[in-house]
């Protein structure tokens, strides 16, 4: 891995359409700045985790009663019919 | 053809309506092929493994919690996916329902995106901003509500 050593405001060029940026130092903590095109995505690496754990969580458990789902919705029977009208439009 | 799944029992699908995900989901990799089951006039529909019974996810289109929610697909997933035509796209979000139903929330931040043409489908990363991966779904949706109201009545 390349390491290179940089102070508050001095950055690196990676390519040339990438820009990173040290933009703050406090204690262990170090603010990034990131110029790069727009198809090019940036993510913090943990959020593939969280993704995925919240993936995990969100498999349909066997204790989840599906026709409480749809009921929890519509306290009102008014914002029920809002609800079913807008979802029509959405398809 | 039939496919067994835990929460629906033996059910009769279309193989046409197979849905690949060659990356499969994120954590659930090894699983690819999956169909929509939806319910007419509901707001949730089933995202259903074919390929194990037990894999399942509760599903909704995400402009029901946000109006102008958009998804800006990357060139490179644009021809992952096959996409000619943005008419061929439909968007869905995860929906996580633990325990108490009301607690239940959508995930924006990683919406599923699917060729309806090509029937591929990926799970997209947003990057971050105002999607996040835990948002309340019934909060949303009286919000979401609330500002059509508001909308209508100017």
């Amino acid at each position: 891995m390349l390491v290179l050593t940089r102070k508050v405001n001095q950055s690196i060029m990676i390519g040339d359409q990438i820009k990173v940026i040290v933009v703050d130092v406090r204690g262990d903590q170090v603010k990034i700045g990131i110029d790069a095109p727009k198809e090019i995505s940036v993510h913090r690496e943990e959020i593939y985790s969280e993704i995925q754990d919240e993936n995990k969580r969100a498999v349909l458990s066997k204790n989840i009663d599906l026709n409480q789902l749809d009921k929890v919705l519509k306290p009102g029977e008014n914002r029920g019919g809002d609800l079913v009208n807008k979802f029509d439009e959405g398809r | 053809m039939k496919i067994e799944t835990t929460r629906f029992g033996t059910i009769e699908i279309d193989p046409g309506q197979i849905v690949e995900f060659p990356e499969g989901l994120l954590g659930f990799e090894e699983y690819q092929r999956y169909v929509i089951l939806e319910q007419p006039d509901r707001v949730f529909s089933f995202l259903q493994s074919v390929e194990a019974p037990w894999l399942s996810f509760v599903v909704m289109i995400p402009e029901l919690l946000r109006s102008d929610y958009h998804v800006e697909l990357e060139p490179q997933f644009v021809k992952e996916l096959g996409f000619e035509n943005p008419e061929e796209g439909k968007v869905l979000v995860i929906v996580t329902v633990p325990e108490d139903i009301t607690e239940m929330t959508a995930n924006l931040q990683a919406p599923i995106a699917i060729n309806l043409k090509t029937k591929l489908g990926k799970q997209i990363v947003l990057m971050e901003g105002s999607y996040k991966i835990r948002h309340n779904v019934l909060a949303e949706l009286q919000r979401n509500t609330y500002m059509a109201t508001k909308a209508a009545a100017e």
